[in-house]
Parts: structure tokens; sequence; C-alpha cells
């Protein structure tokens, strides 16, 4: 009987490789469009900027598809393919003077096309496993099947709309506007081009603390290995979820933040739009996740104008447009869900807050030397507080999801002996803030504290408690964090050359 | 030994690196993510895995991919809430909610958001019959395994403003559906499948029972088999 299902399988699949294939090749060549042109110097095509091409294309897809959806328009594959293309004539014509045809290196980008084709057939045969449970069926499948059906937001779609991420729905709808079935070779893809993104991050990190170029590489490819092989990454990497796509576009998100506070003619800075506009609906807290994130990125040297219009603005957009559709013209009202009109209005208070500050408190304070080097350190406080109020509202919730937290690490789930490297990351994390004397100048480190914290407040805000077991909501939350982990691991060693 | 000397130095970061990766390579080792959680190596580009079929779960997995580009034949059309007795009622205290609703229409809404076309077959049999029709056949069908998921979760494919049939539906599929049985699982409504000629045929039989126990097969086999009284080759 298994034989005939098989075979029945097989027959009705045939071509459903090559579709997710083609459509993988094309989301990467859609966001080398966008990452391609680099800098004034039009230097060659890097490491870089190859491997955002796909986490930019799929961004790219995911908004447009969200906007549709949001707005009303008819969401099929006509109208998300059109938008997804022309928008990729906005960097040819914003970048033209920076675009130079005959010093392009034909031959690199020749290879890199083939090289990305030749992956995605890897990403999409059957090599790599995955893992997928109740929720990777119904929230992200059966729902973008019904998205793509419907072509539309209808309010009878209920608890999809409150629970689901729905940037993470529109990224799984891609097999069902362009006719296979599942994302698994998409979620690979994505995948192998972040844990490049990472590789490039920890080799660009140590380089400009001083360390060799053959030393970086070493380092940055034994980072990446060390990453690839813990448990952590590899349940969220090959569980069909949004907390991958989560984990993935906050990593590179806040790496381009920090980066562009850095070098602004590095990246084209509408990048950070697209991510952010994709990242702020993956999840149901990535609002508030992303919200901490763009906190820590004023802190940096960052320009006001970056800031807002690249982080801030497509944030609270995105879910101020979306709580009106749910709230004001669907009405949406589910007997049980993770988010409901209050805190939703909870949410939208925080964002503005956060806007205000970017406008007219950041720059005041920053004039301040001194009260600019506490600023870090404050936004952790804020955050203990948080926690504290969370403790006190209800005690036997927020103990609880603690006890679970520690629980889940302590006995594996998911963790192996992680939970000891996260213990060794805080720790150094500890030493360099008494060292810096509280005045925290590595965004990197109030970061990991910050998000920490923000899981432990948005988990006992979700309502439940949480519960012992791998595919605990607050457990992968916190699996998803490996990434910080494993960079501030590396960081911390590299500071200690330093002192030595 | 100096230059060896030299070559920790310059190189720690990678060599800790590196003993980190040996350490969680011997992690993955010892114990095993599999032992956690079941991972699936997959042989067709379906999102239904063979493994599911021992584990009775995401049934709907396979009837998507098959019933994708054909035609499935049910034996009635959908019907509006307004036709059932707890049309209107649904706020009083007692929730006299007319479970009918979901088992006459679930499976026809779920066919028709997934399958090419659906067509009414007023000729077909329903509910107790289904089961008369079956017995002796069970043999050539697969059991998918529980449709409970399946059936909670095609709230979203109704159109009619049903909230409190919404609420209802969910808690019907997940708690009231298997009270009072020893075991749960087998309380459920299952899937079977006729999996012979599946991907060859055009056309589809869909069949449920007063259990809401799908039975879908080819058109050939529904006509030869089932109702023509055919022996199986």
């Amino acid at each position: 009987m298994i034989e005939l299902l098989n075979s029945s399988l097989l027959a009705v699949t045939k071509g459903y490789y090559i579709r997710q294939v083609i459509v993988i090749t094309a989301l990467f060549v859609t966001g080398l469009v966008w990452t391609g042109p680099r800098g004034s110097s039009n230097k060659k095509l890097c490491v870089r900027n190859i491997s955002l091409a796909f986490p930019v294309g799929l961004a790219l897809f995911s908004m447009w598809g969200l906007f549709l959806l949001i707005t009303g328009i008819p969401f099929n594959a006509l109208t998300v393919s059109i938008l997804t293309v022309l928008s990729c004539v906005m960097p040819l014509i914003l970048y033209r003077d920076r675009i130079n045809i005959k010093k392009t290196d034909i031959r690199l980008l020749v290879l890199t096309l083939i090289g990305a084709f030749f992956l995605a057939l890897l990403a999409c045969s059957s090599t790599l496993s995955v893992t997928i449970d109740n929720d990777s069926v119904y929230y992200y499948s059966t729902y973008p099947s019904i998205l793509v059906k419907e072509g539309r937001y209808y309010k009878y779609f209920d608890t999809f709309l409150t629970d689901v991420g729905q940037s993470s729905a529109v990224i799984n709808t891609l097999p069902f506007l362009y006719g296979f079935d599942n994302t698994f070779g998409i979620q690979h893809f994505m995948n192998i081009s972040f844990l490049v993104f990472f590789g490039d991050s920890i080799f660009r990190m140590l380089k400009n603390r001083g360390s060799e170029k053959r030393e970086a590489l070493i380092c940055a490819i034994t980072a990446a290995l060390f990453l690839l092989t813990s448990a952590p990454f590899i349940f969220i990497a090959k569980w069909v979820m949004s907390n991958v796509y989560f984990m993935e576009y906050l990593f590179i998100t806040f790496i381009l933040g920090i980066q562009m506070s850095k070098d602004r003619d590095e990246l084209p800075e509408y990048i950070s739009f697209v991510l952010m506009f994709t990242l702020s609906m993956l999840r149901v807290e990535a609002a508030v996740i992303a919200a901490v994130m763009v906190i820590c990125l004023s802190f940096t040297e960052i320009k006001k104008r970056t800031i807002v219009l690249c982080f801030m603005v497509p944030l609270f957009l995105t879910q101020c447009a979306y709580y009106l559709a749910l709230y004001l013209r669907m009405g949406v009202d589910p007997l049980y869900s993770f988010l409901d009109i209050k805190k939703a209005l909870v949410v939208i208070l925080a964002l503005g807050m956060v806007l205000i500050y970017l406008l007219f408190v950041r720059d005041t304070i920053s004039k301040n030397e001194k009260l600019k080097g506490y600023l870090p350190v404050m936004l952790i406080l804020i955050l203990l507080m948080g926690n504290l109020a969370a403790f006190v509202i209800n005690r036997e919730r927020y103990l609880n999801n603690l006890n679970t937290f520690y629980l889940n690490i302590r006995l594996q789930n998911g963790w192996g002996y992680f939970g000891f490297m996260m213990f060794i990351a805080g720790m150094a994390g500890v030493i360099y803030i008494i060292g810096k004397k509280l005045i925290i100048t590595d965004v990197f480190v109030v970061f990991y504290y910050a998000y920490m914290l923000t899981i432990i407040v948005s988990c006992w805000a979700r309502g439940g408690m949480l519960r012992m077991g791998v595919g605990d909501s607050g457990n992968r939350m916190l699996l998803s964090t490996v990434p910080f982990t494993v960079m501030l691991i590396v960081k911390a060693l590299a500071a200690l050359r330093r002192k030595s | 030994m100096e230059k060896i000397k030299n070559a920790i130095k310059k190189y720690y970061i990678a060599l800790i690196l590196f003993f980190c990766v040996i350490l969680n390579l011997a992690a993955l080792y010892f114990k095993p993510l599999e032992s956690i959680q079941n991972f699936y190596v997959y042989h067709s580009q379906s999102m239904y895995h063979e493994d599911f079929m021992d584990e009775g779960r995401y049934p709907d997995l396979y009837l998507r991919a098959v019933a994708r580009d054909k035609n499935v034949r049910v034996a009635r059309e959908v019907q509006d809430y307004s036709a059932y007795p707890s049309y209107g009622r649904d706020e009083e205290e007692s929730n006299p909610f007319s479970k009918e609703y979901l088992i006459d229409n679930d499976y026809i809404r779920y066919f028709g958001e997934y399958a090419k076309k659906v067509t009414t077959d007023k000729t077909l049999p329903f509910g107790e019959d289904v089961k008369k029709m079956m017995e002796g056949h069970e043999a050539d069908f697969a059991d998918l395994g529980i449709a409970n998921d399946l059936l909670r979760y095609s709230f979203a494919l109704n159109h009619e403003e049903v909230q409190q049939a919404r609420a209802f539906w969910y808690y019907w599929y997940y708690h009231a559906f298997p009270e009072k049985k020893p075991n749960r699982d087998e309380a459920y409504p299952r899937v079977y499948v006729n999996p012979d000629e599946m991907a060859e045929e055009d056309e589809l039989v869909a069949l449920w029972d007063e259990n809401e126990n799908l039975y879908l097969m080819s058109s050939r086999y529904y006509e030869d088999i089932i109702e023509g009284g055919e022996d199986v080759d």
C-alpha cells in the first residue's frame, strides 16, 4: 500500500521539483538586482551581496504579497509577480550612475547565477531532511493555500489572522502560486544563504578588529560550522515554521543596521526598508522584538533619516495598516487568539513612542556624551522593569514560564549542550559591561540581553503557560537566538586577544 | 615548538571554535535529534511523507496532492446554515448547535478548495449507506489516519458568518468528538484512500459516513467495484 501511495504521489508531483528550483533562482536574481549595485566605486560582487540576494528577493516577494493582502488588491501569481519584478526597476534607476556594464565582472556574475541554480537543485532535492508539525501543516501550508485560492483576506479566516505570522504565511504561498507543494527547497536555500552571510559577518567583524585576512577567513568558516552543527540551529533551520525566517531575517537586518551606521555607502538603504517590512510581520511578537532592535541601533552613529525611514517607518506602517485592516475593516474578533485588539493597541502605542523618541529625543540625548553612554544600560533596565511588572501582575505565569525555559534548556529539549554556550556568552557580556563601567559601546551586547528579556516578557504577554518540549513556542523563540550567541562568543574570544 | 605556539596564538579563536564543532558533533552522536523529534527525508515533492501513514497524521497533505488536478464527485451540495435547526439559536445557553452542518459540508468545502472541480452526484451514497457499501472492501483502502485537524481547520473555507459555530467547530473536533471514548484517537473520523489509479484517473469519488470517515477512490474503482460489485483484480 505504501508503494502505491508513493507512486501516486510521484506521479501527481511531476514538475514540482523544477518549478521550485526556478522560483528560487528567480528570487535570487531579483534580490541580486537590489544587492548587486553597491558603492560608488562599483566594486566586484562580493560574498555579502551574493549571500543577501535570496533573502532580499524573498523579502521583496513577501512585502508585495502582504501589501496586496492588506490593501485588498487581488493577490495572485500575476499581481505579486508584476510588483516584485517592477520593483527591480527602482534600484536600476536610483543607482544607475553606479552601474557600469563595462566594469562589471560578467564572468563572476554568470558563475554566481549558475552556482545559485545548482545550489537550488541541491536544496530542492531529497538530500536534506526537515521536521514538520501541526503548525507547519495548518498555519504555514493550509492557510497559505487558502490565501492563494481566495486571493484576499476574509474575516472568516479568524485565528489564522491573529495567530499566524503573515509574512511567513505569504512566503509559504509560493508553492500554491507557482505550482508545487512545499517550501522545503526555499527554506534550505535560505539557510545556505544565511550561513554564508553569517560567516561573512564574522569575517568582517574580525578584520575590523585587526585580524589578518587568512585568520579571519578560517575563523569565519569554523564559526559558521559551529553554528551549523549546534542543535538549536539544526532544529530551527529544519523546522518548517516561521522561526527560521525570523531568526535569519532578524540577524541579517540587525547586522546590516550596524554596518550602515559605519559605512552608508556599502549597501542601498532601501534594502533595510524591505527587510524590516517583512521582518515585522514574520511572527506575532516580531514587531516588539524588531522595535527593541531599532532602539539598539539608535545607540550607534546611524543617521536619523536612515533609522526612521528605513527601519522605523516600515515597522510602524505594517503594524498600523494590518491592525486597521484586521479590526476596523474586517472586524475580526476570534474567541481564542494570541493577539486581540487590546494587545494590538499596546503595540501601536509602544511603536509610536519609539518613533517619537527617534524623531525628537534621540538627537538631543546624543549631544550629551555621558548620557548617551548610559542609554544602552537604561534600555536593559527598562526591560528588566517590564519583566518585574509582568511578575507582579501575574507571578504564577511569569515564574512558570521562567522555570519552563530553564528546564527545556537543562533537559536538552532541542538544546544539546548549547545552554552552556549561552551561559558563557551571557557571562562574557556581563564581564564586558562591568569592565566598561556600564557605558556600553557595542550594541550587539546590548541587543543580546534586550532580546532575551523581550522574549521572556513577550511569552508572558501572549497569555497561557509555556510547556515542556522542543515544540513549545517560548522554547523555539529562545532556540532562535543561537546565531547571536555564537557571534557574541566569537566577539568575546576576539576581545581576549585585544586585551592580551 | 615556537612555531606551534605562534600558530596557536594566532589561530586560537578558530581552534576553540573547531573544538566546539567537535563537541557539537559528539552531542549529536550521543543524543541524536531524531530521538527528540521526527526528521523526514522526502522521496517526492509532496509535503506528505510515507511515514505519516504509520503515524496516522496529516492525511490532508495526501488528499490535496492527489485531488489537485482532478474532478471530485460528492453526494450533495453545500447547505447554508439557515437550513439547520440551530440557525438563529447560537447564543442560547444550551448551545444547540447542529453538528450536521459540519458533517454534511466540511468535506465538500475541503475538496472545493483543493480539487480542480467538485460535482454533485445525488446517486452517491451518504451517511449510514456509505458504511454498508464499504463493508468487505476495507483491505483495498489505506488508512491515512485521523481527520480531526483537517476538519477543525476547515472553518477558513466557510464563507458564512458563523462565528459561534467557528468556536464550536474548533471545540467539537478537538474536544467533544472523542469525549467519553476510551481511546481518544480511535474516536476521531479517519481518512481512507484507495491509491490505485489515483494519479491516472481524472475523476475521484469522495464518500463519507455519519461519523465523517472519508473514503476517497478513483471513479473507475467506485463504479466497477463498489457500485458494480466486481472483485478487485
